[in-house]
């Protein structure tokens, strides 16, 4: 239009051109859904957490009841949220619910994400051509990088939104005070971590301590009150608001602020459980993870002390809190709590081949080889751990090891993959009775695989339906003509409210789903008898 | 959209009628600055239509309002679900165009930017006009001489006229004793309606000789270097840029909470707002002064209308809409925020009055405004100009729908909000309110002035204040159009902020 707007402007850093870091994130996002197809159309692997959010976000407008508040209060609801517009299509394309290849969509696009921002925190810090090129490679492709890419899971949302946050607080601490000139980087990071929490409860640790370390580094720089809180404000204000606006919605809704800590389906109920592992294990888990990333890890620390903050506080916090949960025993003993450890040496790596002025020669050569040595002996280490680490990486080996199996053509272990086949032919059958709506009694939080199997969701009354509770205290007099009860492997109300369906005399067992896998769910299927008089 | 930039046919003014003081000239000089640009381009000025009935685009609204009304007889709850959608949709577009606003002008910030040293090295300073209205207020005359001669611009280059009413004897009597010594003129203006601001300005443009001309309000305190960086500015751009907004912040922000809030608001206002409507390349609503305009284009333009209450975001448009470009220019002009809740709304209520009437102005002419400025101009316009002031009336009526629901929950109120409409508007409420507060405690860092984060915190409650002026801009829309609500100033009364040299473009 004019001369004066088109004139370039004047910047302070030239951010990475958005084109480059578009074709990372297609090239990345290309790859992990190609994968992604291919183990859930090929393989049928998908993670229950995974099936469970797509399941949820389709009773958003598929159950009988349709409102948002389906997706559950267990865990926060982005994941979810974001497959809510997916699973429209499911009248279309029944399998995008019903295999959860809706959540690998998620999540290859959030990997692919997470992919792209690693590439620009490498040219944020000036790393040079063939070292980026390397670790951005080398990143993408780590075996859990790519398990976790691909198995619908929420540990690539989280780690986008804690790179992203990562990449926005290195700007602000390499920026230097100022005029608050890079305030809105410290505003990115803070949306980031506000987001994250949306994401994942563990990104509020992360928010506290990169809260932390604003106050000190701006403490620090400006001796200035009204500073230290602005940009305290400024960090940790969104996740703050997204913890008290999430408990606020749960409380109104369920009546409970924190249903991942109270109800029956949350993390604390399930590790009561079941107790695995041991911090050994831990240390175990992260060192295959990432063999080099504590030594290089001080490296940074020594080079760039103030930089390599960054890092430690959205990655090392998130870790440590799960350590800690760990050896409180309230936290399962799964290696993908400590998947963080991956984008931590990433950014380790940044910094540590981070120059100002150009290399040459044997440097460029020494930068490529720490990549090689620090992300290929890690891709080496955990892909070992994930074919083989039966208990370190139990839920990752009993789905990726029959897959390399199968491509390599050899014989191979019972693993979880194709463990919803049960739940699916419950489905089945369910729908072939051709039920009225709200007819079937059954509990979203276990039955979830045969919800998103079922071609009639409308037929089932479930845990987020407004009359469960009532229904469930009460079948036959809610007009309940089938009670599905879950035998084995979920937490289910009608088990907990019925063990002895058998003696009300107003239900009789007309089927029994044995567990497809040892991992699988077992069900029973129950016919509400008409009772005269009542 | 590109428009090569054209001026308006407008009758010539011949120069005895242009520096007429006395007789029939001056009689005919006042008519120019009261209806110049309205006898000849009535469909651009807010000047009442009176006998000559209502255009296209008035008949089309009275349509439009018939037809609500007899839809709301006909299905009165469909239209009410309909029309709390639409307005819903309305916040949520207001709201991520505001943030899309702020994004672009963090991202890629267009201000124009002239450091000191370039400001003081520019040569052939062309003549400077500066425009100072004042009505009523002797208090500021003395200010008004202070800060002009920290002005870093050659006495001989610079003129400034002092526009004064032919009744305000005081201000007269104040400014006569202040300005022997100094390049002010005082230009006598003689009382007709209506008294705005634009029509003494209008009266003062006559006159002018500079090649550039600037608005200060008397009370002002402009960055000392503000002209020499205007002009190296226009310098630097290109042929159709004609005028540049410098940005006004207050210095009594600490006087109270009402000035802690409107610094704040001002601040994003024209540090990420207005350039992120430059950056988008949409209209902006020129601040009520620093803005600095070529003269043979502001004349081209037919000057400010007279008729309209914020002839300064009215003349944006209508340089937007004849291919002109508007800039931002990094400098800073303090200006004293209105500490005083009344005087506070009144003069809100005139600043909102005059946006509706600057957008009713702009929308007679729906089909040529889009070849104009485009789609995204028009979107600029709706949900900028226009949402403003609309959605601070309509704010109570929601808020007052929650609060019920909350007490009393009467199924009306459930009936009135679907499922979509419930979650957008929820959405739409938290994330405005977070972003809202968000948006305050980053600018009061971004300006350099952290103390205001707390001020921030409470910034809704900023909102009820807007939502009063909102309403009484409304009803004097429809009743006294182009009555002017004047601003009283010097409610600061602190000596020791006189002293104070605003910014230039460091920050």
């Amino acid at each position: 239009m004019t001369a004066v707007l088109e004139r370039p402007a004047t910047r302070h850093s030239a951010p990475p051109r958005p084109v480059r870091a578009r074709a990372v994130f297609a090239a990345a996002a290309a790859l992990y859904l190609a994968l992604g197809t291919v183990l859930v159309f090929g393989f049928d692997s998908i993670m229950e957490d995974a099936l469970s959010r797509v399941s949820a976000a389709s009773s958003v407008w598929s159950a009988v009841d349709p409102k948002l508040a389906a997706v559950g209060f267990v865990w926060t609801p982005l994941p979810a949220l974001l497959m809510v517009p997916f699973t429209v299509l499911r009248p279309l394309w029944p399998a995008l619910v019903s295999t959860g290849f809706a959540a690998v969509v998620i999540s290859a696009l959030s990997m692919a994400g997470a992919v792209a921002a690693v590439h620009g925190i490498l040219a944020d810090l000036r790393v040079r051509g063939t070292a980026r090129w390397l670790v951005t490679a080398l990143f993408a492709l780590q075996p859990l990088i790519l398990v976790y890419a691909t198995n619908g899971m929420t540990e690539a949302l989280l780690m986008l939104c804690l790179l992203v946050s990562a990449r926005r607080l290195l700007r602000w601490l390499r920026a230097g005070e100022g005029t608050g000139r890079r305030a809105h980087d410290l505003v990115v990071a803070g949306i980031a971590l506000g987001v994250g929490y949306l994401a994942r409860y563990e990104a509020i640790v992360a928010a506290a301590a990169v809260t932390l370390l604003v106050v000190a580094v701006t403490w620090w720089r400006t001796r200035d009150r009204n500073a230290v809180l602005v940009d305290a404000l400024l960090a940790g204000l969104p996740a703050a608001a997204a913890f008290v606006i999430w408990a606020l919605l749960s409380w109104l809704t369920v009546g409970s602020p924190f249903e991942q800590f109270t109800s029956a389906y949350g993390n604390a109920a399930l590790t009561g459980a079941s107790r695995s592992g041991s911090l050994g294990d831990v240390a175990a888990q992260v060192l295959l993870l990432a063999p080099l990333a504590l030594p290089l890890l001080v490296a940074a620390c020594w080079r760039r002390p103030l930089a390599a903050l960054a890092p430690v506080a959205v990655f090392g916090s998130v870790l440590v809190f799960e350590w800690l949960l760990r050896a409180a025993g309230d936290l399962f003993g799964f290696l993908r709590y400590q998947i963080m450890v991956i984008p931590l040496l990433a950014v380790v790596l940044a910094l540590l081949l981070a120059e100002a002025r150009p290399r040459r020669g044997l440097r460029t050569a020494g930068a490529a080889l720490l990549a090689i040595v620090a992300f290929g002996g890690a891709a080496v280490t955990s892909g070992l751990l994930v074919l083989n680490g039966t208990t370190l990486a139990s839920q990752e080996y009993l789905r990726i090891r029959p897959v390399v199996d199968s491509v390599l053509d050899r014989p191979t272990i019972a693993g979880a993959n194709g463990m919803w086949a049960g739940d699916r032919a419950l489905a089945a059958r369910i729908d072939a009775l051709d039920l009225p709506p709200g007819s079937v009694l059954a509990d979203s939080g276990s039955a979830f695989a045969v919800l998103a199997a079922s071609a009639h969701p409308q037929a089932f009354l479930i845990t987020s339906d407004t009359g469960f509770d009532a229904a469930l205290a009460d079948p036959p007099a809610h007009g309940i003509r089938y009670v599905l009860r879950n035998e084995q492997g979920g937490i289910d109300a009608v088990r907990t409210t019925w063990p002895n369906l058998a003696s009300t005399g107003w239900a009789q067992e007309i089927a029994s789903i044995p567990a497809a896998t040892p991992w699988s769910y077992s069900w029973t299927l129950w016919q509400v008898t008409p009772q005269t008089g009542r | 959209m590109s428009t090569r930039p054209s001026t308006l046919a407008l009758l010539p003014l011949s120069p005895e009628v242009a520096t007429a003081r006395s007789g029939p000239a001056l009689g005919a000089r006042t008519h120019h600055a009261v209806h110049g640009l309205a006898d000849v381009h009535p469909r651009l000025s807010a000047r009442p239509a009176g006998r000559r009935g209502i255009g296209r685009a008035g008949i089309a609204g009275i349509a439009a309002l018939l037809l609500l009304g007899a839809a709301a007889v006909a299905a009165p709850r469909l239209t009410a679900v309909v029309v709390a959608g639409v307005l819903i949709a309305a916040y949520a577009a207001a709201t991520g165009y505001k943030l899309l606003l702020v994004r672009r002008a963090v991202a890629d910030d267009p201000t124009i930017h002239v450091s000191d040293d370039d400001a003081r090295a520019a040569t052939d300073l062309p003549v400077y006009t500066v425009l100072v209205p004042a009505y009523q207020e002797p208090e500021v005359v003395g200010q008004l001489v202070g800060a002009l001669a920290a002005l870093e611009y050659p006495a001989d280059r610079l003129e400034v006229l002092l526009l004064l009413e032919e009744d305000d004897v005081e201000t007269r009597a104040a400014a006569e004793r202040v300005i022997p010594g100094t390049p002010v003129r005082i230009v006598v203006v003689p009382p007709s309606e209506p008294r705005t601001k634009p029509k003494a300005c209008n009266f003062g443009l006559t006159e002018a000789r500079g090649e550039f001309v600037t608005i200060y309000d008397a009370e002002d305190r402009p960055d000392p270097l503000q002209l020499r960086r205007a002009v190296v500015a226009f310098r630097r751009g290109g042929e159709d840029l004609a005028c540049l907004q410098a940005r006004l912040s207050y210095h009594n922000a600490d006087q109270n909470l009402l000035t802690r809030w409107f610094t704040l608001e001002y601040d994003v206002w024209f540090r990420w707002l207005l350039p992120g409507l430059m950056a988008t390349r949409a209209p902006i609503p020129l601040g009520g002064t620093s803005n600095h305009i070529r003269r043979d284009v502001l004349v081209g333009m037919g000057g400010w209308d007279a008729w309209n209450v914020t002839e300064d975001a009215d003349l944006g448009v209508r340089l937007a809409r004849h291919g002109w470009a508007t800039a931002m220019l990094g400098s800073t002009t303090l200006e004293e925020a209105n500490s005083d809740a009344i005087n506070w709304v009144k003069q809100r209520s005139r600043w909102y009055k005059g946006y509706l009437q600057s957008v009713l102005v702009a929308l007679r002419e729906p089909r040529e405004l889009y070849r104009a400025i485009g789609a995204r101009g028009i979107a600029g316009l709706l949900l900028f100009v226009l949402a403003t002031p609309v959605l601070a009336l309509l704010n109570p009526v929601f808020w007052f729908l929650t609060a019920l629901w909350w007490v009393a929950e009467p199924p009306f109120v459930e009936s009135l909000f679907p499922p979509v409409t419930f979650y957008l508007g929820s959405a739409v409420w938290i994330i405005g309110v977070l972003a809202a507060i968000h948006t305050g405690i980053a600018i009061s860092r971004v300006a350099g002035k952290p103390w205001l984060a707390p001020a921030a915190l409470l910034v809704p409650l900023y909102w009820v204040l807007m939502s009063l002026a909102a309403a009484k801009a409304v009803l004097q829309l429809a009743f006294r159009p182009s009555y002017w609500e004047k601003t009283t100033h010097g409610l600061d009364a602190s000596p020791s902020s006189i002293a104070t040299v605003p910014s230039g473009s460091t920050s």
